[in-house]
């Protein structure tokens, strides 16, 4: 009973807000914005909630094809808390939009339907609610108004589609051969059946996850193009949760063949550097070098950085996916199955911080383009040491979030040697391509009059800096939290790989 | 005021999608069929882009004021380009924005 209240309460909260933003939201839109937040906050403290009973005595909860474990919830916590942060942060960028009505109700709908991707054990679930949140991220794509958000929709939309029908293949031949479309079912299907079905799968996902060569058709111009609370979600919510449900499908084996993993290892080498470079190239030579553009003139899109560098963090999942089921050793796996939700909440928090905070600066700058951007630092000084946060911290560097992913990767005896110069390359790379980004919003010249900051809504300065102070806080648990001599994140990695084993 | 006398087609679209798609997810179960889905798949996506993209735009076609473009460019510029004549703005949300559309504030970097 409570498997069933826990989880239909988000769905119901989030929908009956959506259905209140969509009829009020431009009549009475302080009310609809607070019902909004509050149903938010709400399905929020119960996933936590959730959480702490998951985590203190192991429990899991389960109803409709919906599974509620330690993993499973600290996701759609996390799912939810950047959607928290999104819908606030609209009530300032988007004030101006007509259409507020439909834009917040679709967000909402967006946000729920990556929140029931993340819980559902079911393929043909997961295929539904991936959908949804494709046929409403193609509408909220389009919300900046401009031409070029059209061609980015419509490829979203057409290569999602793709990736919808390799799944709904896989689906087919799952149900002909065991009649079940469980994630569990997979481990029934026959050997031969069994690789075939999951390579399908892993195309399908990885074009939704981003991977390398998919993710340069659509990441980079639907990330771009968006408003940016949108742009942060699609980056930091909409693909992990693609790659997390990779996670699971494989945690369910216990044998792959070397096709399976051979190939997960090429698709994540491929997004790793091809990511971190073109994220490199774009902040400095721009799209003309950088390409997958779709906008009338080339730019050195801030956005853009962030959307490629997007696809090499889900690179580091594919890489430990990988890793995870090469091992031979049971431990050891489930370190790195732990290392790879590691990553995905720095990732997240990182890169959600990134957009934040970035669209400040293009409210102050006047622009989206690097080239016509400077001098942030003058009006922003706050977004200048964020920003460094955000940057260390997906550069991997030591006492910050990101560490625990090139500690795992680079340090352990079992990675091949290069894998793990491939991963340091990466994070240098990363780190470069980010300070270049920094240094030409914040630190050169204005190229026009700036904005002052209290022209900025209020709403819209608070998220970036207090997802930096969060992976402060996470990178400090990195360093020095242990508890009786055991380190308190490593112990939650370990628990969190555990639940997703587990939950067959 | 001109999309909402669209909004009957809007609700029929949205409870035939509805139904359509209760049907169709159970049909091929029950039917031991499951390649059924990726027909259903293939329709819906033509049918989607053909509602966003074909059937909501000819309907409610960008109004362009004959007077505006033909001043000799004293208003606007003195042709419409080829994009401008076949695009006709977004459908749920009407006109584009041209003030961003090249990436910067077109009020504050003119030219």
């Amino acid at each position: 009973m409570s498997g069933a209240i826990f989880v239909l309460m988000p769905l119901v909260l989030i929908s009956s807000s959506a259905l209140v933003s969509l009829t009020l939201a431009n009549k009475a839109r302080r009310f609809a914005n607070a019902i909004s937040a509050i149903t938010m906050v709400i399905s929020l403290c119960l996933l936590l909630y959730v959480l702490s009973l998951c985590l203190i005595s192991g429990s899991e909860f389960e109803a409709y094809s919906y599974v509620l474990n330690s993993a499973t919830s600290l996701m759609s916590a996390l799912l939810v808390f950047l959607g928290l942060l999104a819908v606030i942060y609209s009530f300032g960028y988007m004030d101006h939009e007509p259409r507020y009505d439909l834009y917040s109700s679709l967000l909402l709908i967006f946000i729920l339907s990556m929140i029931y991707i993340v819980l559902a054990s079911d393929i043909s679930l997961i295929y539904l609610t991936f959908e949804l949140g494709t046929a409403v991220g193609g509408v909220l794509i389009t919300f900046n108004r401009r031409r070029s958000n059209l061609r980015a929709a419509t490829r979203f939309l057409a290569l999602n589609v793709l990736a919808a029908m390799l799944i709904l293949t896989g689906l087919a031949v799952q149900y002909y051969y065991v009649g079940n479309l469980s994630i569990a079912a997979i481990s029934e299907l026959p050997v031969d059946v069994k690789e075939l079905v999951l390579l399908i799968y892993t195309l399908g996902f990885s074009i939704k996850a981003g991977l390398v060569p998919f993710g340069l058709l659509w990441l980079p111009s639907a990330h771009s193009e968006a408003p940016v609370p949108v742009s942060a979600l699609l980056s930091a919510a909409l693909v992990q949760s693609a790659a997390f449900v990779l996670l699971r499908m494989y945690s369910v084996l216990t044998e792959v063949s070397s096709l399976l993993i051979n190939t997960l290892i090429a698709l994540g080498t491929l997004s790793l550097l091809i990511g971190a470079l073109e994220a490199l190239i774009e902040a400095t030579g721009g799209s003309r070098y950088s390409r997958f553009h779709v906008g009338p003139v080339h730019i050195c899109g801030i956005k853009r950085v962030w959307a490629f560098s997007t696809i090499s963090e889900i690179g580091y999942i594919a890489i430990f996916l990988a890793l995870y089921l090469s091992k031979s050793n049971a431990d050891s796996a489930v370190i790195l199955l732990g290392g790879a939700l590691m990553h995905m909440i720095n990732h997240g928090l990182a890169k959600a911080q990134l957009f934040f905070d970035t669209g400040v600066v293009i409210r102050i700058s006047h622009a989206e383009d690097l080239n016509y951007m400077g001098g942030a630092w003058r009006t922003y000084s706050i977004g200048n040491a964020t920003f460094w946060i955000s940057c260390l911290s997906l550069g991997l560097v030591p006492g910050f979030a990101g560490y625990g992913t090139l500690r795992e990767l680079s340090l352990n005896s079992y990675v091949p040697m290069y894998l793990r110069v491939m991963v340091i390359a990466t994070a240098l790379i990363t780190l470069t391509a980010i300070s270049i980004s920094w240094y030409r919003a914040f630190l050169t010249n204005p190229k026009s009059e700036l904005a002052s900051l209290s022209s900025v809504p209020k709403t819209m300065l608070f998220p970036g800096p207090l997802l930096a102070l969060l992976l402060i806080v996470i990178g400090v648990l990195y360093a020095y939290g242990s508890v009786g001599g055991t380190r308190v994140l490593e112990e939650l990695a370990y628990e969190l790989a555990r639940s997703i084993e587990e939950c067959k | 005021m001109r999309r909402r006398e669209y909004l009957w087609l809007a609700l029929i679209l949205m409870i035939a999608s509805m139904l359509g798609g209760t049907f169709s997810t159970a049909l091929p179960l029950k039917l031991r069929f499951p390649l059924m889905w990726l027909f259903i798949e293939l329709t819906t996506a033509c049918l989607i882009f053909t509602v966003l993209y074909i059937s909501l735009i000819s309907m409610s076609p960008r109004r362009v004021k004959p007077e505006d473009v033909f001043t000799g460019g004293a208003s606007r510029p003195p042709y419409i380009s080829s994009e401008e004549l076949y695009s006709t703005g977004i459908p749920y949300l009407g006109n584009f924005d041209e003030r961003w559309e090249l990436y910067r504030d077109r009020t504050v970097f003119k030219g």
